[in-house]
Parts: structure tokens; sequence; C-alpha cells
């Protein structure tokens, strides 16, 4: 069993200075947690992703590409206590 | 988050993003008078909330790169339906909410992950992250018992 997952939701951009810092953030999470993006058009059309998460990292960045997969990914860690951060 | 909180549990199912919507009649995220694109401010988590729990209580240091916020409107729509206002600026504007009985539900208008400037690639993270990372391990661990 791999470690504690998380998906970070949005449109990640090298240029983005939020993005570069959180990409450095996330990867000196502790407790052996790793995080990886999720497009959210890739969410919207894949929602079952959701089911092998243990967290979810809402990324700075609006617009999102799909509204409706950032608030599919939200409501799910609202309703099924996923931890949950939104920066 | 405030926009699925606003639709899902306050109900309003046409509760909007003005960046997305801007014709919107009463978006819950609004253009900010101030827009605060690699701005600091202070941020001073609410004592007796999971936020000061998490950060204390004393001034943080807050990067912003946004231009969007709560629609001071709705603060009372989504407290009196469960949110918790945990952290303001010093004009007054909200900076963090999170939801009460929730594992870990916190959503900031600063971004934690970038740290003061200058500071080295190893300085230690914020403590919001490191809580959210010790609320993912906890929640993987309770799936594994489950």
């Amino acid at each position: 069993m791999t470690g504690p997952q998380v998906a970070v939701v949005g449109e990640r951009n090298p240029g983005h200075r939020s993005h570069v810092a959180l990409d450095r953030a996330a990867a000196r999470l502790p407790e052996g947690v790793t995080a990886s993006w999720v497009a959210t058009d890739v969410l919207a059309a894949n929602p079952d992703r959701l089911a092998r998460l243990d967290g979810v990292w809402m990324a700075p960045g609006s617009p999102y590409r799909s509204l409706d997969g950032a608030l599919l990914a939200i409501r799910y860690a609202r309703e099924r206590g996923v931890p949950l951060v939104g920066t | 988050m405030l926009v699925e909180y606003a639709r899902n549990v306050v109900g309003d199912a046409a509760a909007a993003h003005a960046e997305l919507d801007p014709d919107a009649q009463d978006a819950v995220v609004v253009p900010l008078v101030c827009s605060l694109f690699g701005e600091r401010r202070e941020v001073r988590a609410v004592p007796g909330t999971r936020a000061a729990a998490i950060c204390g209580s004393d001034p943080m240091d807050g990067f912003h790169f946004c231009g969007y916020g709560l629609a001071g409107g709705w603060v009372s729509r989504l407290v009196a339906a469960g949110l918790v206002v945990s952290g303001y600026a010093e004009d007054g504007s909200v900076e963090i909410v999170e939801l009460p009985g929730h594992p870990f539900y916190m959503a900031s208008l600063f971004q934690p992950q970038v740290g003061p400037d200058g500071a080295p690639d190893d300085a230690p993270l914020h403590p919001l992250l490191t809580s959210f990372a010790e609320a993912v391990a906890g929640h993987r661990a309770g799936r594994a018992r489950a």
C-alpha cells in the first residue's frame, strides 16, 4: 500500500509563482504524504479518481478550466470527511 | 470552496464566482476592492478556532496573489450555515474559513505555501500545511482500519 495521497486540484502553470511554491511545499509534506496534480476537467470526466484520495488541496489560480470538476472535489471532501485545504 | 458551500449547504444554486460570471447579481466571491497580487499583509487567527489552535493568535505574515475574495454580504449566510470565520486581515476582511466537525476543512485567502521573502527552500512549512498533512495521514490510517 502506498502512502497517503493528496490530489492538488487545478491547472498547473509552471510560470505561476504560487504553483511553484505549492509544488515545493507539497514535496515536503510530513507523514509520508505525496501530492500530485489533477486538472479540474480530468476530474470532471473521471470522478472515480476521488475515491482513492486521502486529501484534497485546491490550488489557487481561478478560473478553473472546469468549475464542475472543482466543485465535485470540494463536495466530495466535505461530505466524506476527507481533509481539504484551499489556498 | 465558498461557492460549493453556498450552493450545496446554504442551498443557493445560483451562487456564483464573479470571475466566471461577471454579471451575477449576488456572487459569493467578488473582486477585492484592492487586489492583492504579490502583496503581504498580516493575518490573525480568531481565538478558539482550529486555525488559532494550529497557528496561534499572533499576527502571521500572509502572502497573497489574488484579486477575488468573499463578498461581505455572504459572510453571515455562510456562518448561519455552519462555516466559521477563523482568520481576518487587519482591515477586517475574511482571510480564513473553517468547518467545525470536519477532520480538516480550511480555506485561506493568503497562500501558506509561499514563505517569507528570501526564505530558504527548506524553511519550515506553514503550520496549516503541516496540520493538513497530519489529517491526511490520519484519514489514510482510518481507511486502513476500515
